[in-house]
């Protein structure tokens, strides 16, 4: 018997090495040429000199590993995230005007059609092929090809895209029709390689290449490692902007909840997002320790009433109105958010960060006598409306909790539906011929991204064209005028009769424009640089001391 | 015994069937449209048509699941939504992982649980037995996730001795760097088996040392801790077959809670984000996957079990029951 425990525990050893050696052996992909990972490294130190070579390491967390690291298939603001270092867009849109990466010059002709496209000169992709047009069009085939018809990019109201390749470097984009929002899909763009698909879109999907650490990359760094949890991205010598001063850039997977706040006490990551106003202030208290970082997010927050909606859609714009009147947005942002630092009170239902926003907008005004009046009047009160939110959105549960509590005061009971992404926008989206479509009364959504010289997602919403939002013809024509007015003057001026008409129409309520704030160690700076979230679009700002 | 093998084995297909069936049902039926995925503001409806045509989602329920089925068979589970990468490379990429974890987690709960399971019987009643006990009631109790993050807080937040996320340093390839990464998620996946299969060995050792076997071996004079090891135990460890062919499938599947709050890239993990995309290839996969190594492990646990005490496959008929 003795004989047969020892032999059962040897087994165990065994089986036991035997398992971390497997997970050990499909560890590490081959390490790119050209890079080399130090040798006998610990746990990400990060923050700080590699004492094996004095190069520094930037280390970020990842809630969950990527399948693929292929730019065009951004799926979520992690795979965003972690593209970016490898990936660039043509350029990115900002508050300021174009933020330029592989392409440096945009034109637009007068009549606002044709766009003329220059890729730079220097950019290159790590395998040493330039970057150039036939990219851009090879991942607009591949675009095409994956929906099974036109895109965003080669089609606008139906009408048909014109590409013209002007030379390797230039590239002439006709419109069908002045569209303002061409340069926000531009912005979106990310070129893949063609050269390593013998320019064929087909051969893509199911390659693997995307996966693998030898993949042409055309932003400041390439691919070293990819781990089971974890990959590691080493700086390009001969990227196009420059060298980056971080050396090693690790994105690992940190487990969910308070993890990652823990992980970044413990140095194990560089840096991490701020939702609360008591972490805010945990974290400003130790100035000495952290460095906090405040960016707009460009983002709407807004309440969407449902002209479908089982209830709404049996009552008046007096009804609407009085919805809005009862809402108190400062006291939501106090409660939501706790402090003015995470969100502030919007005014309009364009963000401060799009040229075409109007400062003097006047917003809604908080007035409860006025609400009930018109809530008795409309036949709202004693009625129950189905409010619907994201809860994979930060803060949107505390907005649900406050909406309902500020509505009951004009006796409106509000039944929350808690959803996640993947439930909630076929719903909040529903076509008026599905079944989804009178299950809520409001919801809660977000337009982010909302930057730069366009009206952003507004259009699709102002004109009903994303699905039904209620918005009347009237709205609908003066955007569809304003999108193509190539005037700038006249067309800000009637961007900002749309801003006002779209309030008075008692559809959508702008809850708040909010910030991105993020905590670094002291040693990490430059993580405010560019203002384009999700983070980080431009990796030579970064620096690790 | 052939007759029995063969009768499991229909049993086996039967259920295996009604698994894929149902969960092909569940999601045919789930709210949202995989179609959205695919389809364009900018195309006209005849376009919109032929995606559908092309996803097969313009068929009958029936029709797409005789679909899916066919290609199940030939070993073609799809293709991602997410990343449109086949499904099966990228499961068996994330499957040793998993195998590790949970692998070393059973283990560590077997060993554990036999000594304490059979001192606890042996001990019945004494203070041992309640201490083993009490520790037991509060292993089952506490919720796994709960239990992670009191580690996490104890081991790398306050005492900063154990990594808190992942599966490696990165550029530390050693088996004691891993095993540094594995030690709380493993404790904190072994603490809720271990305490169920010390209640099952402790329940059955006290019936065993009731026994007359036992009876006449302490008759001869043979020393307790004898009879412990060379005929109770062997005993003990039957029902143990069961439970063993029961956690087979969690072996491969891994755990959602336990690999997302401990940062694990194995299969668990790599559902959950499936979940949370809809990306119902894979979550197909996962759960035929394992629906079946749970049928599997049943199936052995059976067969061992019948092998193990023949009363079973006459279907208990000579033993009285």
């Amino acid at each position: 018997m003795k004989k047969k425990l020892v032999s059962l525990m040897l087994a165990s050893m065994l089986a036991v090495s035997m398992f971390a050696g497997c997970g050990n052996s499909g560890k590490k992909e081959t390490e790119a040429a050209g890079t080399t990972a130090a040798a006998g490294e610990t746990e990400a130190s990060q923050g700080t000199e590699e004492a094996d070579g004095g190069e520094s390491t930037f280390t970020a967390a990842l809630s969950y590993m990527p399948s693929s690291l292929q730019p065009s298939a951004q799926s979520s603001d992690d795979l965003v995230f972690a593209i970016r270092p490898i990936y660039e867009p043509l350029f990115a849109e900002t508050a300021d005007g174009l933020e330029y990466y592989l392409a440096d010059s945009l034109e637009i002709s007068e009549d606002g059609l044709t766009y003329t496209l220059h890729i730079n000169d220097k950019a290159t992709w790590s395998d040493g092929e330039p970057v150039c047009v036939d990219d851009v069009l090879f991942t607009i085939d591949y675009g095409v090809l994956s929906y099974g018809g036109p895109t965003s990019f080669t089609a606008i109201n139906g009408a048909e895209v014109t590409f013209n390749k002007k030379d390797d470097k230039t590239l002439e984009i006709v419109l069908p029709q002045v569209y303002d929002n061409y340069t926000r899909t531009l912005a979106q763009f990310y070129p893949m390689p063609s050269h390593a698909f013998d320019n064929d879109p087909s051969k893509i999907n199911d390659s693997g290449y995307f996966t693998k650490t030898d993949m042409a990359t055309n932003g400041a760094y390439t691919v070293a490692e990819i781990n089971e949890d974890s990959i590691v991205y080493t700086a390009r010598d001969d990227y196009y902007r420059g060298t980056p001063s971080v050396k090693k850039v690790i994105m690992k997977t940190i487990g969910a909840g308070s993890t990652r706040q823990l992980a970044f006490e413990n140095g194990e990551i560089d840096y991490m997002r701020i939702t609360t106003a008591e972490d805010l202030e945990k974290y400003e208290a130790q100035s000495d320790k952290y460095n906090l970082y405040t960016v707009s997010e460009a983002r709407l927050n807004y309440i969407q009433l449902n002209p479908n909606g089982s209830v709404m859609s049996t009552l008046s714009e007096d009804a609407r109105k009085a919805i809005f009147l009862a809402l108190n947005d400062e006291e939501i942002i106090n409660f939501a958010y706790g402090s003015d630092k995470l969100a502030t009170v919007p005014n309009s239902l364009l963000t401060p960060d799009q040229s075409l926003y109007n400062k003097d907008c006047a917003g809604y005004s908080y007035n409860l006598e006025e609400a009930k009046k018109l809530a008795d009047s409309s036949g709202l009160t004693g009625t129950t409306l189905t409010y619907i939110y994201n809860a994979d959105r930060s803060n949107m549960e505390a907005v649900a909790t406050v909406v309902q509590q500020q509505l009951s005061a004009i006796g409106v009971n509000v039944k929350i539906e808690s959803c996640d992404s993947a439930t909630f926008f076929p719903r909040f989206f529903a076509g008026k011929d599905s079944d989804q479509v009178s299950t809520w009364d409001l919801g809660t959504n977000g337009w982010d991204s909302q930057r730069g010289s366009n009206c952003g997602q507004s259009y699709s919403y102002f004109t009903n064209r994303l699905c039904d939002c209620g918005f009347s013809d009237e709205l609908s024509g003066m955007v569809v005028t304003a999108m193509s007015t190539p005037d700038a003057a006249e067309r800000q001026a009637l961007w900002n009769d749309i801003q006002d008409k779209a309030l008075a129409e008692y559809w959508e309520y702008p809850l708040t424009y909010t910030n991105y704030i993020m905590v670094s160690q002291k040693n990490v700076t430059g993580l405010d640089s560019s203002t384009v979230i999700p983070e980080f679009i431009d990796y030579l700002a970064i620096h690790v001391d | 015994m052939w007759k029995y093998f063969c009768k499991k084995t229909i049993q086996l297909v039967i259920v295996m069937i009604l698994i894929s069936f149902f969960s092909f049902a569940i999601i045919y039926f789930a709210p949202g449209d995989i179609s959205m995925m695919y389809i364009s503001q900018e195309m006209t409806e005849e376009q919109k048509a032929n995606v559908m045509a092309e996803l097969g989602l313009d068929k009958s329920m029936l029709e797409q699941y005789a679909a899916w089925a066919v290609r199940a068979l030939h070993g073609d589970l799809g293709v991602s939504l997410s990343n449109k990468a086949s499904v099966l490379p990228q499961i068996v990429k994330r499957l040793p992982s998993t195998m590790l974890l949970m692998g070393c987690s059973f283990l560590l709960s077997l060993i554990l649980a036999i000594p304490l399971g059979l001192w606890s019987g042996y001990h019945k009643n004494t203070w041992i037995d309640n201490l083993i006990s009490s520790v037991t009631y509060m292993g089952m109790s506490i919720p796994s996730f709960w239990f992670g993050m009191l580690l996490i807080i104890l081991f790398s937040g306050i005492l900063h001795i154990l990594p808190s996320s992942g599966m490696h340093t990165v550029g530390d390839n050693s088996i004691l760097d891993t095993a540094k990464h594995m030690i709380m998620p493993c404790i904190t996946l072994s603490i809720g088996n271990l305490a169920v299969y010390i209640r099952y060995i402790r329940a059955n050792t006290i019936g065993q040392l009731s026994e007359e076997y036992v009876l006449t071996a302490e008759a001869k004079g043979t020393s307790k801790v004898k009879i412990l090891k060379n005929h109770v135990l062997k005993n003990t460890l039957l029902p143990i077959i069961t439970l063993v062919g029961m956690n087979l499938a969690s072996l491969v599947c891994g755990s959602f809670i336990i690999e997302s709050v401990f940062g694990w890239p194995g299969i668990g993990s790599f559902a959950m984000e499936a979940i949370g995309k809809r990306d119902y290839p894979i979550i197909m996969a996962y759960v035929m996957m394992s629906g079946l190594i749970l049928v599997i492990g049943n199936f052995i646990a059976d067969i061992l079990y019948a092998i193990a005490d023949p009363r079973i496959k006459r279907g208990g008929a000579d033993s009285g029951t």
